[in-house]
């Protein structure tokens, strides 16, 4: 990981297309700014990582009996 | 194309229905094309990634069992997927198969957005508080009844 002290005002620009501008400190928050184009999404990282540990869990759990998932919820149903 | 999967043995693939992730998923940034499997059980489908045989998800159309589901996904989701009329787009949960059974969940906070049309597809990242990322499918089903 690269690490760069950065001052309010002051900005980072990756590949020549992505911009990361520390727009604001206060205590232990700094607020950042982000332009880049449309293509990227920007996500907080423990919101992304969720979603992608749930996903990786989700696929490790395909193997046990859908027969017995579908009983379960049909049970519920009736 | 034949495509050699875990679950469903060797499989033939309809190129014209593959569905391209252009981001991929998450955790799986890596795989970008996938087939929906529908099982001729209504509840659930699946989404086979062709690039990767072991790799296949459980999936439901969350309608199906929460007939009030409304999540809040930003336009910026749909025009990523080209846009178009709402009825061209299709929702889907992922289900976390668990042992015992009745753990399971379904994640509703993070659908899968599909573009029924172009055949494009990303999954929803947002802090959607309304909705759990776990819920447990038991409890929907019985909420459902």
């Amino acid at each position: 990981m690269l690490a760069l002290t950065r001052k309010i005002d002051e900005a980072i620009i990756i590949g020549g297309e992505i911009e990361i501008k520390v727009l604001g400190i206060q205590g232990d928050k700094v607020k950042i700014g982000i332009t880049a184009p449309k293509e990227y999404s920007i996500y907080r990282e423990e919101v992304y990582k969720q979603v992608s540990q749930n996903n990786q869990e989700a696929v490790q759990g395909t193997q046990i009996d859908i027969k017995q998932l579908k009983n379960l919820i049909n049970g519920e149903k009736k | 194309m034949s495509v050699k999967t875990r679950n469903f043995g060797d499989i033939q693939i309809d190129e014209d229905k593959v569905i391209v992730f252009k981001e991929g998923i998450p955790g799986f940034e890596e795989l970008h094309k996938f087939i929906l499997i529908d099982s001729q059980d209504e509840v659930f489908h699946y989404l086979q990634s062709i690039e990767n045989g072991d790799i296949c998800f459980v999936i439901i159309n969350p309608y199906d069992l929460k007939k009030d589901y409304a999540p809040i996904i930003s336009e910026e989701y749909f025009s990523k997927l080209g846009g178009g009329p709402s009825e061209q787009f299709a929702l889907y949960s992922i289900v976390c198969l668990k042992n015992p059974i009745q753990d399971s969940t379904v994640n509703l906070a993070g659908p899968l957005v599909i573009n029924i049309e172009n055949k494009l597809g990303i999954q929803v990242v947002t802090e959607e508080k309304m909705y759990s990322t776990r819920h447990k499918l038991i409890t929907l089903a019985e909420e459902e009844a």
